[in-house]
């Protein structure tokens, strides 16, 4: 399930804004805050699945357009967390926070965000 | 070489990149490192590769990127760079970035500094091995013997992104000088001649598709460049015959005044390219291409030659006349196709087909002189492999088989005459990332 601090903006995200902000492109929130896009490393299953149901892409796509504006000096790569607890605990902490975890795992420190497609 | 005055600025960029990060929110840099292997059974190919492999492959890289304000960064990167006989350290770019409009449909900003020039899939990744996945891309549209005339520019760049449910637009263009250091000559020219007023326009409009796994784009160039040099530099006969003209003068006419000489010394050279590239990936397979025109032209200054007044006479004395040089237009082709196939994420390999022609009219260069004609063409056919040990380490080789010494370096290879058509090549590098 996609996730964000709860203090951002949005509840409901289209799919191109969600691809804007995965393609590390769209830098701010609406509101003018900035972004802060957490990942999980490319093997982990959760972030094939993430890849593969929500942005509809292979994390060799994500991960070749990341290298290409990060080694270009165009944008910053996301930021890389082991595991969905930590990942959920970065989220909860950093506002402007977008990431990824289980259903199971998601209490009231994040909040879930729909994809409008 | 390497002057300390090249340094100081990369040493500037690495220190403010790798300085405490006490703001690590805000702060990201990187470092990549490749040592790479080359072999050849003709010809030199980064250093003296012939029959016994060299190691004078070497790039560093340290790039890093400061969030200072919401929508304003700056990025920079410092290249080392050993190839061959060139050895130079480097600003491979530093730009101050600003994104000054950012909605859910679109988003537009500048950069300014030195910027990559954005034309085709990989220019502005060229240099990062994890970034061109080869070891070598391919050298008919990013040429290693003339990457300064491709690389890079000190000027604007605006670019704009658009995003809709099929995919994303970006848009760039940019304007700024090129910094020629590392090239010894213009293509086409005699070497160790001058640039001046060399400035690029770069524009690019590409599409990829919401999935990634169709890119398409169109690039165009308009570079302009004034190169001079003194023919009686390059041809001692030239010169002995001037020598000669200027003491029969003296001699039949004691105290001439010697008239001003001039003789073809280069001029303004301008260029256009347009280059059409395409990629579309399926699970396993990527096919990506890239076809370029290049239309050259060079205006030559008229030049004016000393002659006798009465050739029956030499006592009559001297005067000049001035001939046009017609412009010299040179349209030149360059394509390949690559087909790329991925076992897992761990293992890669490739097949490639790599041309390039100075002259598209004279594709077998039957009518060049003073150079061999197969200088002015290269067809490479190449196999390659990766092997990514770790997200960190990567493995890559390939080997090329090639007919043509078009992009071959005429510093690893000082005399044209001196290098063979038909040559293979084996290189391998190895890539660390931090």
């Amino acid at each position: 399930m996609l996730v964000t601090h709860p203090s951002t903006p949005d509840r409901t995200l289209k799919f191109q804004t969600l691809r804007a902000i995965y393609s590390m492109r769209m830098q701010t929130w609406p509101d003018g805050d900035p972004i802060r896009v957490f990942v999980l490393p490319d093997t982990y299953q959760a972030h094939k699945d993430f890849c593969k149901t929500l942005l509809k892409t292979l994390p060799r796509h994500l991960r070749r357009n990341w290298d290409r504006l990060v080694f270009s000096g165009i944008a910053q790569a996301p930021s890389a967390v082991n595991s969905t607890t930590e990942m959920k605990q970065k989220i909860a902490n950093t506002p402007g926070a977008i990431g990824y975890i289980p259903r199971e795992e998601i209490d009231d420190t994040v909040v879930i965000v729909h994809i409008d497609s | 070489m390497i002057k300390l005055s090249k340094i100081l600025p990369a040493l500037i960029v690495l220190s403010l990149f790798l300085s405490p990060l006490s703001a690590a929110e805000k702060w990201q840099y990187q470092a990549v490192l490749t040592q790479g292997m080359s072999l050849t059974d003709e010809n030199n190919f980064y250093g003296d590769s012939q029959d016994s492999p060299s190691f004078e492959f070497t790039e560093i890289s340290a790039s890093g990127s400061y969030q200072f304000h919401r929508s304003s960064r700056l990025s920079g990167q410092a290249l080392y760079r050993h190839a061959g006989a060139i050895e130079d350290i480097s600003v491979d770019y530093l730009v101050l970035d600003t994104q000054y409009y950012s909605s859910e449909q679109a988003l537009y900003g500048f950069r300014l500094g030195r910027y990559k020039l954005p034309f085709g899939l990989y220019n502005e990744t060229r240099d990062v091995a994890f970034a061109r996945q080869a070891v070598l891309l391919p050298q008919s549209l990013y040429s290693d013997s003339q990457r300064d005339l491709r690389i890079a520019a000190d000027g604007l760049l605006l670019y704009a992104s658009m995003f809709s449910q099929y995919g994303q637009w970006d848009i760039d263009l940019s304007y700024g000088k090129l910094n020629l250091d590392n090239i010894s000559g213009y293509p086409g020219f005699p070497k160790g001649g001058s640039f001046s007023d060399e400035y690029a326009a770069v524009g690019r409009i590409l599409f990829e598709s919401f999935d990634g796994s169709f890119r398409a784009a169109i690039s165009v160039i308009n570079a302009t460049v004034n190169y001079q040099f003194d023919l009686r530099d390059f041809d001692e006969t030239l010169d002995q015959g001037m020598a000669q003209l200027d003491a029969l003068i003296q001699q039949l006419n004691p105290g001439v005044e010697t008239l001003p000489i001039t003789i073809p010394t280069g001029g303004d050279i301008e260029e256009q390219q347009i280059i059409a590239s395409f990629e579309y990936s399926w699970e396993k397979i990527t096919f990506s291409t890239e076809y370029r025109l290049t239309f050259t032209k060079t205006l030559f200054p008229s030049v004016t030659i000393p002659t006798l007044v009465d050739p029956m006479d030499p006592t009559a004395g001297l005067t000049t006349f001035s001939q046009e040089i017609p412009n010299l237009d040179l349209d030149g082709e360059a394509y390949y196709l690559q087909g790329k196939y991925i076992f897992n994420p761990q293992w890669s390999a490739y097949l490639r087909w790599d041309v390039v022609y100075d002259n598209k009219d004279d594709k077998n260069g039957d009518g060049v002189l003073n150079t061999p004609n197969y200088s002015v063409y290269a067809k490479d056919f190449t196999v390659g492999g990766i092997w990514n040990i770790n997200p960190q380490i990567m493995l890559a080789a390939e080997l090329h088989q090639i007919k043509g010494t078009q992009w071959l370096s005429t510093i690893d290879n000082p005399d044209p005459f001196d290098t063979k058509e038909k040559w293979k090549l084996f290189v391998m590098t190895l890539s660390y990332r931090f």
